[in-house]
């Protein structure tokens, strides 16, 4: 049929597609670079060390939660519990074990990983509006376990004295060295997540958000896909809240709570779902604006709350949907006119 | 290749599908039709795994399926067509295509992930694949398009090329024609009757210059039971027939 055609727009789409994986790196590449660079311009003051670390951590959340909901669309608020959960197994584990931060590191992803399965295998049975309100209940659940249950976690008092990590016989205190560390986390999180939107992975989990029928019909084990990426996604949050903990050096639940697994779906809206670069971009400004919006401090979830709504309904896209970043995104962004780049992004 | 036994399906108290019984062998292009109601999605919705019968069984390919998950009968070589359109809407044509076809890799999630070599050349070969697919039922052109996107008629032929790329031995096509115009239903005769050198199909129609043109044979269902099996022009004339589509006078319709 027509092949002369056919093959036009076959080698077209294909240099395309290679620009885009191309600029997609880059991407990746710059995002990189700007992350290990920015010790240099600010590691002698305390002050935006912390500013710093911090937006690693609240971006290493968003991208934890952009595998299952942007990629997935299992749309989850109990994020923070999973993050705190990390963070209460990798103290914990570290402090009667006496196997240091590494070995409360692993604790934590494991520990997160199988009880994301376990709490998965009933909720994630639910989709849609249903399954969001049932993981802001697992969220509230999670955060009172951690609250209540005091032989365990001291209650409110929370954990404190907790171990620094060493790595290589130095021990990595707050401040340039602990921003490497993190760095080469979200680093390793968001070389994940590129690498699995490239491949079959990716495609499947897109194909199960997009129409779960359809998916089950071309052979996507739906529901064992839903768990096991609904698992992924808090093992990382969990190892985030592993280096958080040892970082911050005393936890407390009050952290860990609704508002923040909101705060964190709100990165991810805004960044666009399944968009790499852009839910990193919308941490970052997500931690930042607070930072030097103090005096609205109070209104906050106000904000989020009225910006999630303008969000859905004006750019269902987020960030990744403005035409200037739409370029720099990959695949989706190969049609001009088309306004798709939910699809597959770098 | 399909053998349905006495298949039973029941909503409540309706009975969608009655003891229906009948086989598709390999290399045919099997008509289904019937009026409005008469069960042939639900039919499809049984053989290929999204609902479970009440009684009777299915099998394919020598092996009973019945119960299976869609997912596990797609693997096993069914694939198939929505009358309500399902693509994946915010993706392009050719990540629709895709999607179907990486679920056939041999190279499980991990491998691809770390970008093993057997892996990498796996999925460099399904790019062909999808190409082939595309060209095959002409919509290269559109590869780049965001599926939504797509007028209605291409939107047919999205789900039909997907449905290929998991490359099936059995397909079962829903209404490939419903709301097109002549020429449109035309290109879908001319593509099904490409498919059947390597494809066993199974199609719902209500178009019967579609059904009269392609089908080997046509299966009627009514109310639930199946009431005519045969070849085209026998079943065309069967009094049964004509009364369920009637009540008893000549269909127009039916004859045209």
């Amino acid at each position: 049929m027509q092949t002369t055609v056919a093959q036009d727009a076959k080698s077209a789409i294909d240099e395309r597609a290679r620009k885009n994986t191309r600029s997609s790196l880059i991407a990746v590449a710059v995002l990189a670079l700007v992350m290990f660079a920015v010790p240099v311009f600010v590691g002698d003051s305390p002050y935006l060390m912390q500013v710093a670390v911090t937006t690693l951590f609240f971006a290493a959340l968003a991208q934890s939660l952009n595998l299952s909901m942007g990629f997935a669309g299992v749309v989850s608020f109990a994020q923070a519990a999973f993050y705190g959960i990390g963070a209460y197994t990798s103290a914990l584990v570290a402090l009667h074990f006496g196997v240091g931060f590494w070995g409360g590191f692993i604790a934590a992803i494991l520990m997160t990983f199988v009880l994301a399965v376990i709490l998965g295998l009933p909720t994630l049975r639910l989709g849609g509006p249903y399954l969001a309100i049932a993981t802001i209940g697992l969220q509230v659940i999670i955060q009172s376990v951690l609250l209540r249950w005091t032989s365990l976690t001291k209650g409110p008092a929370g954990i404190n004295n907790i171990v620094a990590p060493t790595l290589f016989g130095m021990q990595i205190r707050q401040g340039v060295s602990y921003y490497l560390m993190v760095a080469v986390w979200l680093m390793v999180i968001i070389v994940l997540l590129y690498r699995i939107s490239r491949t079959r992975l990716g495609y499947e989990l897109l194909a199960t958000r997009e129409a779960e029928g359809a998916a089950l019909a071309i052979g996507v084990p739906v529901s064992r896909l839903r768990i096991a990426i609904f698992a992924l996604s808090a093992a990382l949050a969990g190892g985030t809240g592993s280096l958080y903990a040892h970082y911050i050096g005393s936890i407390d639940p009050y952290v860990f709570d609704l508002t923040l697994s909101a705060t964190v779906l709100v990165m991810v809206l805004l960044g666009g779902r399944a968009s790499i670069i852009g839910v990193t971009i919308g941490a970052a400004i997500l931690t930042l604006l607070p930072e030097y919006l103090q005096a609205v401090s109070n209104y906050r979830m106000v904000l989020y709350g009225a910006g999630m709504v303008l969000l859905t309904l004006f750019f269902p896209k987020g960030l990744a949907g403005l035409a200037i970043l739409r370029r720099s995104f990959g695949r989706g962004a190969r049609k001009e006119q088309g306004e798709g780049v939910a699809g597959v992004d770098a | 290749m399909l053998e349905v036994v006495n298949l039973t399906k029941h909503f409540g108290g309706v009975r969608a599908l009655d003891d229906v019984t009948f086989s598709v062998s390999s290399g045919e292009v099997v008509g289904l039709i019937g009026p409005n109601g008469a069960g042939k999605t639900t039919c499809f919705n049984v053989i290929a795994g999204a609902l479970k019968p009440t009684a009777g069984t299915v099998k394919f390919a020598w092996t009973d399926v019945t119960g299976w998950s869609a997912d596990r009968i797609s693997r096993l070589g069914v694939a198939r067509t929505f009358q309500n359109i399902a693509m994946f809407p915010e993706l392009t044509v050719w990540d629709n295509v895709y999607a179907a076809a990486v679920t056939r890799m041999k190279a499980g999630y991990l491998q691809c992930v770390l970008g093993l070599p057997w892996a990498r050349s796996e999925a460099r070969a399904l790019e062909s694949v999808v190409w082939d697919t595309l060209a095959l039922v002409g919509l290269a052109e559109e590869a780049d398009t965001i599926s939504s996107q797509l007028p209605y008629g291409y939107q047919r032929r999205l789900e039909i090329a997907r449905a290929l790329a998991t490359r099936p031995r059995l397909i079962l096509l829903d209404e490939p024609v419903a709301g097109m115009n002549a020429s449109e239903t035309a290109d879908i005769m001319e593509l099904i009757r490409k498919l059947r050198s390597e494809h066993t199909v199974l199609v719902i129609e209500h178009d019967m210059s579609l059904v009269m043109g392609v089908c080997d044979r046509v299966i009627v269902l009514d109310n639930g039971k199946k009431i005519a099996d045969g070849e085209p022009d026998a079943v065309q004339r069967d009094e049964r027939v004509i009364q369920a589509y009637l009540g008893g006078d000549i269909d127009a319709e039916l004859i045209a």
